[in-house]
């Protein structure tokens, strides 16, 4: 049935297809080259500035002192060999926490990478022998790291300098006991706080296929964490409640937002070219998981990626559709599970201003807003984009996946654990159940990934050992990343599944044994049943002999046989 | 006999031999799509028991042809005479001979190299492109498993398409990481795939052992073709992987179901005389009897065929399997004509006022008004018309038959390789039993169409329907031409 | 009745195997790691290669999921640059049929289906259609730093500086990196300040991680020092280049180049055969004339030319414009008139410094000097500061008697760099010693 939407759609189709064929028909050859201009990498692959995940909570094993990470560079093959993933050394990573709700960075958490490299040009290899220590001479590509703070605005101020970075994990010949290796890579500074960066494990765990929903894809192919043997580099910073909660006092103001940020300096062609130290562009932003899937449509990300959060509220785009979002409309359009009414002010709450009865939102609950800190003037309160995390909420014993839609309050939008299944939560959220209260059955198993394929550490860092060899899992899925410092959050780009450069033939598709068997198995059956139906009417025809048919014997002179005589 | 329907199953016939015809690959391209300056390179490696046979086909595009005149034109008058093409011929041939290395477990063998053959052909701009073809030789012990090397390093820094093939003539490869058929048809026709780049083989490894069947390579598909084409390419992949997979009496009756179904849905495929045979009953007022006489003939005779042609290919080594088939081909499409001569001549025969009757039936053609629809030959009566019917009804049978599905051969082929001839004849019979209820069904549906259709006259048709016999004797001639054309191209190629 | 037991039978059949097939369709996902062609990579090295292996995944995926609209918009952008990077023309075609089937799939609100359209339509020389395009995706996406490295591209060889300058720093202002940073460098040697070109240069060689990016920016440095008379330099660049990227073509031709700068002609004849015998473009045809004709090889040289003339006829045929090459073309062959009109021609579609000099140069050879000083003038002023229009310059000043600009333009250009140009320079030395001292 074409709708007059379907026709408009045809129409503006028809239309846009003219115009282009019109302006595409210059677009020019295809043969040999002509002379050739100056041609410049235009989608370069950027991994070391591309955010993919942040984490926020209080610490489990520490009471009083909260712990943010963030992880950069997905998709790191563990598999040995001379790859290894240094963190840019021409860009600085932050951690940014806004406790009044003014959108803007009230604590800056800063680390600076250098490269000490002895190499020296004549070889490329990463190591020379075993490396038993951070510091051994036979490690002959490491980083060092710069940490700076930042509070209310004020200067930058090194905490520590030259601190080391756990190396990339190339392998048990070269690197015996990594976590000897790890444990050097914790610094911990005289005032309590502990740092880390180096490579680990991705602790994130997903099945990325699920997004295939907004393609055109359903949620029936689940069940693989897309993330599972892959590594990423990760910053983490554990500190003390007061250093980050507005006026130093967790108690009255327990309510921190965070994001984490990648910066590159300002270059201007025009006029000076000096860079200044203090002027930074953004090149990649993340808060929330999965927003780039679930609430910034694409032609938004690079929006979303360059902009602070202070302007989120301005671009109109963003909040419309965090207000009347897309995939539940796709969800229903499959599992006819009714997308709750728009504007979504449930996810408004959840993912702009956090969970707060003070700003009109429908969940009634005072969870993660900075509205609910007590010194907060509501009139400078600007709705944004971050994760928001209340550290008066004490760490469970038992966490729950599904967070706070879980019961759990300490999980997921209430800051982010490592264990908390933010997709299905989210998911969940999209479907209403933030506002019900309820989880809804029919997504009930969200995207059959449950748990990371490694367990997490007991203590900071807390995230798990890099992986060595290869990856195993083949199936791969998400998008090209279009643009490669600007992903604000998965999707990264999809796993490298292979290692050949050279495309294997389309080979021929191996079937899926066991669908093809029982639709086989079914076929034959009817077949059989066919077959059986035949030798039975063949058998009862024999039995009839005056069957209606064309009479076998002569026809009597001139008869008019008139109309068949067989039975209708 | 009603007009409508011979009309209406004549279109379908005729729907069948459009069909029938050999299919267009998907989107053809002009020779040179990928560039003005590629070198694409087609290596087809054909092993036999005692030898190793290459075929190297280079396509240099207009400007590496362009480049490459001066050696050609080595006189330099502007012309290229026979004797200097051949010679470029051999010159190109032994470079790529040095260039191209096979390695039989490490052993590299030595070429013996034959020129194929040099031309020219026009590309665009008024400029020229050309083709190179060569043929290596080269002994080689493969009598007993062995690990082949391939490596082809002609012209390694030029772009273009490089492809390798690998066919086993006597030897059997396993897991061949390269289809046995060129996807380009060695280079002539390249396929725009949005989601495949430019196939770049410039080496493989194959894993050989002695065996029979037409090599098994990867067979490779350009994304295209019809779901239901697909369907039954992919059902035969599984009926053959349980061929060989462990043989439980699950396994063996699901294979046994399997077959059954295949059966019946390569019967449902174009091909196996249905053209033929609803354009007899059209035009021949076929009964049911007649419907279930030619699906059973055809059943019996394509079981027969390949359990044969089976063992043949068994006790033979050096049968090309796709030889024999395309000789059967010619041979069904000649019966299949010969059929439809008789049916014209049966018409012609017919239209001439000689009629001899053992009944006391007066025909008065002219002037005399039935009620009923009156065909001039579709009088079922014993008639010596009968017995031509019959012969007539057996031919199209054997015709429909003769040709075996490549399917049910490999599955047969398979079987028996494995130890399992017995199971392989239970799955050729259960084939043809598929087969059986297929085309019968066919037939029974077409004869009760027709029937029904017969119980409405329709006089405004009656000129036409004269027509009908004759329409339909001519489409089956055209399409027993049409199958031998067919068949004696594959034995060309 | 049994015949109609037998139709429903029949149509029972006919549904479920409908049902099945679309069932095993959808069931059916092809798994092309179970069958790999063998690589022709040494066992055990795993490639760095971002690019293809990106392309290889998303191939991959849009089998799956066909309706992925950025990813086709992605792998079109992908097959662009893999055109760029390989220089295989098949990749052009795909790139298009991926890019307008993003725009099937979503025909507004693409703006990266606009944007891969517009980077395609550079690669083909298309410079205005490149820049419409651009601008169509800044209007739906304003924040698109790719968008403007394609309006960059465009506006520079459209011949427009200011809009080029200012497409740049908004990428710059979005998306500081290697593509942003490359931009920018050409930028600056186009405004003359050679030594921040060079830094900024640096800044994206370290954020290039493909080699094929590597190899790009080691090239271009090596150019700048080229250009900059820095031969050693230029060297040190073109080898570490050809370390991270064999295959990078340009760099064979910059070797060649200071080979034949340093005197050691046969070898540059050598890297010039490989290079053309690899990538038979006009423009490194036309070099390797000028350098066998400098060699003393007319006859080869001249085969060159009627190669490089063929494969412009190529280009024409296949739909593409290039009178810039055209007019190089028929000066190298004697035909002034010719290549002033193909100049002129080009000229009224952009006015590029290239273009200007190109047109300076056609009209002094075919006599008509007063006219060809204006142009040769504009080029000096619009573009990068190099020997050879410095050198154009020069030649039309002498020819008009004006001796003391002469020597000036001719000095500088020697002063740049002493051998620009194997018949150049020397022609230039020569023009200079006849002018004697001042």
């Amino acid at each position: 049935m074409r709708s007059s939407r379907t026709r408009r759609r045809g129409t503006a189709l028809a239309a846009l297809g003219l115009a282009l064929a019109a302006g595409v028909a210059g677009l020019g050859p295809s043969g040999a080259g002509a002379s050739s201009h100056r041609e410049a990498p235009l989608i370069a692959a950027d991994p070391a500035v591309d955010n993919t995940d942040v984490y926020a909570f209080a610490s489990p094993d520490r009471p009083g002192y909260a712990t943010f990470v963030a992880n950069f560079i997905p998709f790191e093959e563990p598999n040995g060999g001379p790859n290894f993933y240094p963190f840019a050394t021409d860009a600085v990573y932050n951690i940014n926490i806004d406790n009044n709700g003014d959108a803007r960075p009230d604590v800056v958490y800063r680390w600076t990478f250098h490269n000490v490299d002895k190499r020296g040009g004549s070889t490329f290899l990463y190591n020379n022998g075993p490396v038993t220590s951070i510091d051994d001479e036979n490690l002959l590509f490491r980083q060092t790291y710069t940490l700076q703070a930042s509070f209310n605005g004020g200067p930058f101020v090194t905490r520590v300098s030259n601190a080391p970075v756990a190396p990339s994990r190339v392998g048990p010949a070269s690197m015996p006991d990594y976590a000897k290796l790890r444990d050097q890579a914790v610094t911990t500074l005289p005032g309590g706080w502990k740092i880390f960066a180096g490579q680990a494990d991705d602790p994130f765990f997903l099945d990325l296929r699920v997004f295939d929903l907004l393609y055109g894809g359903n949620l029936k192919e689940v069940g693989q964490d897309t993330l599972g043997g892959y590594n990423v580099n990760t910053i983490a910073i554990q500190v003390p409640f007061k250093d980050v909660a507005l006026n130093e006092d967790a108690k009255r103001n327990p309510v921190v937002g965070i994001w984490s940020t990648a910066e590159r300096p300002r270059v201007r062609i025009t006029g000076q070219t000096t860079t200044s130290s203090k002027d930074w562009v953004q090149v990649s932003r993340l808060g929330n998981p999965l927003v780039n899937e679930v609430v910034v449509p694409s032609g938004l990300k690079d929006a979303f990626n360059a902009l602070p959060p202070d302007k989120d509220a301005s671009v109109a785009p963003v909040v419309a559709r965090v207000k009347d979002p897309e995939v539940p409309k796709l969800i229903q359009g499959i599992y006819g599970v009714k997308a709750p009414a728009t504007p979504r002010n449930d996810l408004v709450e959840i993912f702009l201003t956090g969970i707060t009865t003070k700003a009109g939102g429908p969940i009634k609950a005072d969870l993660n807003s900075q509205l609910n800190n007590a010194d907060v003037n509501p009139g400078s309160f600007r709705p944004s984009e971050m994760l928001r995390l209340n550290l008066s909420v004490k760490p469970t014993a038992k966490p729950n996946r599904l967070g706070v839609l879980g019961g759990d309050l300490q999980g997921f939008p209430n800051g982010r654990r490592l264990t908390d299944d933010v997709v299905d939560i989210e998911l969940q959220a999209l479907e209403g159940a933030a506002q019900t209260g309820k989880l809804v059955s029919a997504l009930a198993a969200g995207d059959g990934v449950n748990a990371n394929d490694h367990a997490f550490g007991t203590s900071f860092p807390y995230v798990a050992l890099p992986n060595v060899g290869a990856v195993n899992n083949g199936t791969s899925a998400g998008t090209l990343s279009q643009s490669s410092a600007a992903a604000a959050a998965p999707p990264r780009s999809a796993p490298p599944a292979e290692r050949s450069v050279r495309t294997a033939p389309v080979a021929y598709s191996a079937p899926d044994d066991t669908t093809n068997t029982v639709i086989t198995a079914t076929l034959g059956a009817v077949a059989v049943a066919l077959a059986s139906l035949l030798i039975a009417g063949w058998l009862m025809r024999r039995r009839r002999p005056a069957a209606a048919g064309p009479p076998q014997g002569p026809l009597p002179p001139s008869a008019a046989s008139g109309p068949d005589k067989s039975p209708a | 006999m009603s007009r409508l329907v011979s009309l209406a199953l004549a279109a379908l016939g005729v729907i069948g031999i459009v069909l029938a015809l050999p299919a267009r690959p998907a989107s053809a391209q002009p020779a040179h799509p990928l560039g003005n300056f590629s070198v694409n390179q087609a290596i087809g490696l054909d092993l036999y028991p005692d030898r190793v046979a290459v075929t190297a086909i280079a396509d240099l595009a207009e400007l590496p042809t362009l480049q490459e005149r001066p050696a050609v034109d080595a006189n330099g008058d502007g012309t290229v005479s026979a004797p200097e093409s051949t010679a470029y011929n051999t010159r190109v041939c032994h470079a790529m001979a040095g260039a191209v290395t096979l390695r039989v477990d490490g052993h590299r063998v030595q070429w013996s190299v034959r020129p194929a053959g040099f031309a020219y052909r026009p590309g665009s701009a008024g400029l020229h492109t050309s083709r190179v073809s060569c043929a290596f030789t080269a002994a080689a012990d493969l009598t007993r498993p062995a690990t082949a090397d391939l490596v082809n390093g002609y012209r390694a820094d030029r772009i273009g398409w490089r492809e390798i093939t690998a066919a086993g003539h006597g030897i059997h490869i396993v897991h061949s990481p390269v289809p046995v058929h060129s996807v380009t048809n060695s280079l002539r026709s390249y396929p725009a795939d949005l989601l495949g780049s430019p196939l770049d083989q410039r080496s493989a490894r194959l894993q050989v052992e002695p065996g029979d069947g037409a090599g098994a390579g990867a067979a490779i598909h350009v994304s295209g073709g019809d779901p239901v084409s697909r369907w039954v390419a992919q059902a035969d992949r599984v009926l053959e992987r349980l061929v060989g997979g462990h043989l439980t009496p699950f396994v063996g009756a699901l294979a046994v179901l399997l077959a059954l179904t295949l059966g019946a849905a390569h019967a449902a495929l174009p091909g196996h005389g249905k053209t033929v045979m609803a354009a007899y009953i059209a035009g021949r007022r076929g009964r049911r009897r007649d419907a279930v006489t030619v699906g059973a003939i055809v059943t019996l005779t394509h079981t027969g065929g390949v359990l044969v042609l089976g063992l043949l290919l068994t006790a033979t080594a050096g049968l090309a399997g796709e030889v024999v088939l395309s000789w059967l081909g010619i041979a069904s499409g000649i019966l299949v004509t010969s059929v439809g001569v008789a049916m014209l001549a049966g018409v012609l025969r017919r239209r001439t006022p000689v009629h001899h009757h053992d009944h006391g039936h007066s025909h008065d053609h002219h002037g005399h008004s039935h009620e009923h629809p009156h065909d001039h030959h579709g009088h079922p009566h014993p008639h010596p018309p009968r017995q031509a019917g019959r012969l007539s009804l057996v031919g199209m049978g054997i015709a429909g038959g003769l040709v075996p599905s490549p399917s049910a051969l490999i599955v047969l082929l398979g079987a028996v390789g494995l130890g399992r001839t017995a199971f392989g004849v239970l799955l050729v019979l259960a084939y043809g039993a598929g087969m059986a209820a297929m085309l019968t069904a066919a037939g029974l549906v077409l004869v009760r169409i027709r029937d029904r259709w017969a119980s409405r006259p329709r006089r405004t048709l009656a000129r036409l329907a004269a027509l009908a016999p004759t329409g339909t004797a001519a489409l089956v001639l055209c399409v027993g031409l049409g199958l031998a054309g067919r068949a004696a191209l594959g034995v060309v190629h | 009745m049994r015949l109609r037991i037998l139709i429903i039978g029949l149509t029972a059949i006919l549904l479920t195997g409908v049902g099945a097939v679309f069932g095993l369709h959808h069931g059916d996902s092809p798994d092309p790691g179970g069958a790999q062609a063998s690589s022709s990579l040494p066992a055990g090295q795993a490639p760095a290669d971002q690019l293809a292996a990106s392309i290889a995944r998303a191939q991959k995926h849009l089998s799956a999921v066909p309706g992925d609209y950025p990813a086709w918009a992605a792998l079109g952008s992908a097959y662009t640059e893999r055109a760029r990077v390989t220089a295989d023309p098949s990749y052009y075609p795909k790139a298009e049929g991926a890019l307008r089937r993003s725009l099937q799939l979503r025909p507004t609100g693409n703006p990266a289906a606009l944007v891969g359209l517009g980077a395609l339509a550079n690669a083909r020389h298309g410079f205005a259609t490149a820049r419409d395009l651009a601008d169509r995706a800044l209007r739906m996406d304003p924040y698109s730093a790719d968008a403007y490295g394609v309006l960059a591209d465009a506006q520079t060889q459209l011949g427009h500086p200011a809009a080029a300058t200012e497409a740049i720093q908004h990428m710059l202002d979005l998306r500081p990196g290697l593509a942003a940073y490359a931009r920018a460098s050409y930028d600056l040697e186009q405004q003359g300040r050679v030594g921040d070109a060079v830094a900024l240069m640096r800044r994206a060689l370290v954020d290039a991680v493909d080699p094929a990016d590597i190899a790009f920016c080691r090239y271009q440095l090596g150019e700048l020092a080229w250009r900059a008379g820095r031969l050693d330099d230029a060297e040190t660049e073109y080898t570490a280049g050809q370390a991270a990227d064999p295959a990078y073509l340009p760099l064979l031709a910059g070797h060649a180049r200071v080979a034949a700068a340093r005197g050691r002609t046969a070898a540059a004849l050598a890297d010039y055969a490989e290079l053309t015998a690899r990538y038979p473009s006009p423009g490194y045809l036309m070099d390797y004339a000028t350098l066998l004709r400098a060699a003393g090889q007319p006859a080869r040289a001249g085969q060159q030319l009627a190669l490089a003339a063929a494969a412009l006829r190529l280009f024409s045929a296949n739909g593409g414009t290039d009178d810039l090459g055209a007019a190089q073309l028929a000066i190298a062959q004697g035909h002034a008139g010719q290549a002033v009109l193909a100049a002129k021609r080009e000229w009224s579609r952009r006015h590029f410094a290239d273009v200007a000099d190109m047109l300076g140069w056609a009209l002094h050879r075919s006599g008509a000097d007063a006219e060809a000083i204006s142009y040769a003038r504009k080029a000096n002023a619009l573009g990068t500061h190099n020997s050879g229009y410095l050198f154009h310059l020069g030649m039309i000043e002498l020819s008009l008697g004006r001796n003391a600009d002469a020597r000036r333009d001719l000095s500088a250009a020697l002063a740049l760099n002493p051998r620009f140009s194997p018949l150049d320079a020397p022609a230039a030395a020569a023009a200079l010693h006849r002018l004697g001292p001042r």
